[in-house]
């Protein structure tokens, strides 16, 4: 073999191996004077039919943080959920890019009418990665029990509350079983089972591995788990064995994706921009700029979490509810999108958005400011010239901005608003003695695809730990757990909006935004998106 | 010699063990209920209690002090909880790529602004020295983060020479050493400057020495009056600077490393305060504090060993 033909089999397994990076690798590859295009052919690259600059050797995903722990009873950030949703498949899922269950490990899945017992039929011969075997209903009932704290020893899973209701799952034999609940739980199938604590782990894998399954995870996902750079990247390689199970997708074209750390809006900008990446989640300062260079398609999604000015009503300045109308009709909303959000976000009429299954007010008022109004409930109140105080904190995008168009606001209206800037840590304290020294705050929580998960922080059993308003109406927390043991959606539909007209009715918070998600993606790619803004790389595919 | 190196280790051990007190009191100073803000808000109670259990906070002080100072004497910093990976292999992951930043920023400075000094202090008070007056005050004034983005937007971005993010691999010199570039280059701008200016004004007052004169009455050539008489002694102030300066950019990595998004020291103590992870930010703290005292111990012993007149003192003292 000739010198030149050694460096050509040199480059290829150093860019196939990712020792190197694909700008450094069409670099060398103009060095030695070949084509590069066909290099990529050669490293599994260009298939039949694709765009000729596109690759389908690697695909590079932007994580805005980096991953902890990929173990499904763990997986501490939004993160870890990313990756570990190309890794681990659930017995039903949903169809990309929507909210449609399909059956995904599971053959067959049928619930009795009283939602209380499900029977489940796995795939047949669905394999784990790495030699770990195959998949069996015992996985799956070790998959649940474990995270609901069921197993010996117990364990104890920030995503207990999931599977709060399952009284156990008993396996018939190697492929069935039935989950057993206590209750039931409205939210089993929308996010207990196709979601997080829905996916199936190796039970052989877990044992053997102990604490390092959380970074060595043994899934059936069509990606397997190759490699971890801390603050670097994570790698994944295609896991061809079970391509047959997902019948509702089209196959993974990738033969491997990193997902890139980075933490910074800028440096992930550039990145995109500079090839090193192909798909990046979008500061709203950098649409305009990614869209006119023509390389890239912007996307958006609304997503489901919701953003709000929150009034503590069991501090002394806001327990008058004249105060807190006062603040709702003094708060001028629309500028603090345009201000803060560059206009981009949608304006947020109550805690559930549209895009949420179950539970959008429709008919929700969409308060305007009011500067006589706001003036003539504060009069009333006897409370000209009260002083304010509104914390906020610098890790929530835009929240600085936010802070001071309410003091503007306001402080025109006749309050005196001084503005508390927090750290992360200090502010987000969960506890009675932080809780309530809270006056005027503004936050933003995230949620999943049931609205349970959106109004579950505002019940009275939540005062002195998330429900930062101490608000605490009886009739909320009674409907919230009535929701989640309803099965009928219209009924559940019923019940979220009134628990939304009591939250109005009571001028606790302020609604400021849905956040919307935008992404750029590299022309060629078509990204998966959920409907709650959420994304699956093993569901990428080519436009 | 012996006496002093062992006074100064003496002092350098009194120095970590304060450290390290002081690093296990931190836990109690950070505001904020660290296991609900580590676990988040679906975190149970009884969970929260493990993790407190675990972290020990729930012991008295001075129980945590001496866990925390024989596990750290032992090699052991407890565990990260949310990987569960030891702390220690943490750092020993981060440590390299910051060190390897670090001495690379510090040699480039030194490299460039050595020179630039004595370029300048060869022509005081032209219009060369005021240049580079004015550009060594302008690389001290930029802050790493600024230089960086610069860099970034410049070199990555309009000219695509380097590459925008992340460290590349030890197993991959060439590449790894395209990632460190713009790096290096953003810490060792600040240092460039302060080296030019601390080599020029050392030389200006060097030169006026009575044996400079007398080199030169001699008819010894302008180049080795320079460069072997004046720029031996004008160094030694630089060389203690720069061991010291080591340490300082140990901590100054961390914008870097934010910015670059470089693994890194830096990088992995601002994650564990955001997180309150503190088995984690006490580790790197640590380290970082270990390093610096280290550095500092080198500054010393290089300027006893570089300035013979230190030696003199001392003995004629003693």
């Amino acid at each position: 073999m000739s010198r030149s033909a050694d460096d050509v089999d040199r480059l290829i397994d150093a860019y196939a191996s990712r020792r190197i990076d694909r700008r450094t690798f069409l670099q060398r590859s103009v060095a030695l004077g070949v084509s590069a295009s066909a290099l990529l052919a050669a490293c599994g690259g260009e298939e039949e039919g694709a765009a000729p600059e596109l690759d389908t050797a690697l695909l590079r995903i932007h994580l805005d943080e980096d991953i902890e722990n990929l173990d499904p009873a763990i997986q501490p950030g939004h993160a870890d959920g990313n990756v570990a949703s190309s890794i681990f498949q659930n017995l039903v899922s949903f169809k990309p890019g929507t909210y449609d269950p399909v059956n995904e490990l599971a053959e067959a899945w049928n619930g009795s009418e009283d939602g209380l017992r499900w029977d489940f039929t796995v795939k047949k011969g669905v394999q784990f990665h790495k030699g770990y075997g195959e998949m069996t209903a015992e996985d799956v009932k070790f998959s649940f029990e474990r995270i609901a704290g069921l197993t010996k020893p117990k364990l104890e899973s920030p995503y207990a509350g999931d599977w709060a209701a399952l009284k156990v799952v008993e396996v018939k034999d190697q492929y069935s079983g039935t989950v057993i609940l206590k209750e039931p739980f409205a939210a089993l199938m929308t996010t207990t089972i196709p979601q997080q604590a829905g996916e199936i782990v190796s039970k052989k894998a877990v044992t053997e591995l102990g604490d390092k399954f959380g970074t060595s995870p043994v899934g059936t996902g069509p990606y397997e788990f190759t490699e971890w750079k801390r603050k670097q990247r994570v790698s994944l390689k295609r896991f061809a064995q079970n391509e047959n199970v997902v019948d509702f997708a089209d196959p993974p074209p990738w033969k491997a994706i990193d997902f890139v750390v980075i933490g910074e809006d800028n440096p992930t900008v550039i990145a995109l921009e500079t090839g090193e990446l192909d798909f990046a989640v979008l500061p709203t300062s950098a649409i305009d700029r990614v869209e006119g260079s023509g390389d890239f398609n912007v996307t958006s999604k609304t997503t489901l979490n919701y953003n709000w000015i929150g009034m503590n009503v069991l501090h002394e300045n806001l327990r008058d509810k004249n105060v807190r109308l006062a603040v709702r009709y003094g708060i001028d909303v629309p500028s603090i999108v345009e201000a803060a959000f560059d206009g981009r976000w949608e304006q947020a009429t109550g805690i559930l958005p549209p895009g949420m299954p179950i539970g959008y007010w429709e008919d929700a008022p969409k308060y305007e400011r009011d500067v006589e109004q706001s003036k003539q409930y504060l009069s009333d109140a006897g409370a000209e010239g009260m002083k304010l105080v509104m914390s906020v904190t610098a890790d929530e995008p835009g929240a600085e901005t936010v802070a001071e168009i309410v003091q503007a606001n306001l402080n025109e209206v006749g309050f005196d608003i001084q503005v508390d800037v927090q750290e992360g840590g200090v502010f987000a304290q969960a506890e009675k003695e932080a809780n309530a020294k809270k006056q005027l705050f503004y936050t933003g929580f995230t949620t999943n695809p049931d609205p349970s998960w959106s109004t579950v922080w505002f019940t009275c059993d939540q005062v002195d730990v998330w429900n930062w308003m101490s608000w605490c109406n009886e009739e909320y927390s009674r409907l919230d757990k009535e929701a989640v043991r309803t099965a009928e959606p219209e009924k559940r539909n019923e019940i979220y909006i009134r628990m939304q007209e009591l939250m109005d009715e009571d001028v606790v918070a302020v609604w400021v935004a849905w956040p919307t998600d935008y992404f750029g993606t590299k022309k060629g790619i078509k990204p998966s998106i959920a409907p709650d803004g959420d994304y699956d790389a093993w569901s990428f595919t080519t436009a | 010699m012996a006496g002093y190196l062992l006074k100064r280790l003496t002092m350098t051990l009194v120095v970590v063990v304060v450290v390290m007190v002081f690093l296990s009191v931190l836990v109690h100073l950070v505001p904020g209920e660290p296991a609900s803000i580590i676990l988040g808000p679906r975190a149970s109670e009884s969970l929260i209690a493990i993790v407190r259990e675990e972290m020990k906070l729930d012991e008295p002080i001075h129980v945590q002090v001496w866990d925390f100072v024989t596990g750290a004497l032992q090699g052991d910093l407890g565990r990260d909880f949310l990987s569960r990976a030891p702390v220690s292999e943490l750092i020993l992951d981060a440590l390299p790529h910051t060190i390897v930043l670090a001495v690379v920023a510090m040699a480039v400075a030194t490299l460039v602004g050595i020179p630039l000094g004595v370029y300048a202090a060869t022509r005081p008070n032209t219009i060369i020295d005021r240049v580079t007056a004015v550009i060594s005050v302008s690389f001290i004034t930029m802050p790493y983060y600024i230089a960086g983005l610069f860099l970034l937007l410049l070199f990555s971005l309009h000219w695509n020479l380097f590459p925008a993010v992340g460290a590349g691999s030890f197993s991959d010199p060439v590449d790894y050493l395209r990632h460190l570039v713009l790096p290096a280059a953003a810490l060792a701008l600040t240092w460039i400057g302060y080296i030019a200016r601390l080599v020029r004004t050392s030389m200006l007052e060097v030169m006026g020495a009575n044996y400079i004169r007398t080199a030169r009455a001699f008819g010894l050539r302008e180049r080795v009056v320079f460069y072997k008489y004046a720029l031996k002694n004008a160094i030694i102030p630089t060389v203690a600077v720069v061991s010291v300066g080591l340490g300082e950019l140990m901590g100054g990595a961390v914008f870097v490393e934010v910015i670059f998004t470089r693994p890194g020291l830096g990088s992995l103590a601002v994650e564990a305060i955001v997180a309150r992870n503190f088995p984690v930010l006490q580790g790197t703290v640590l380290v970082i504090a270990l390093v610096y005292v280290f550095a500092n111990l080198v500054a010393d012993l290089s300027y006893r060993l570089l300035d013979p007149r230190i030696r003199v003192e001392e003995v004629a003292a003693a």
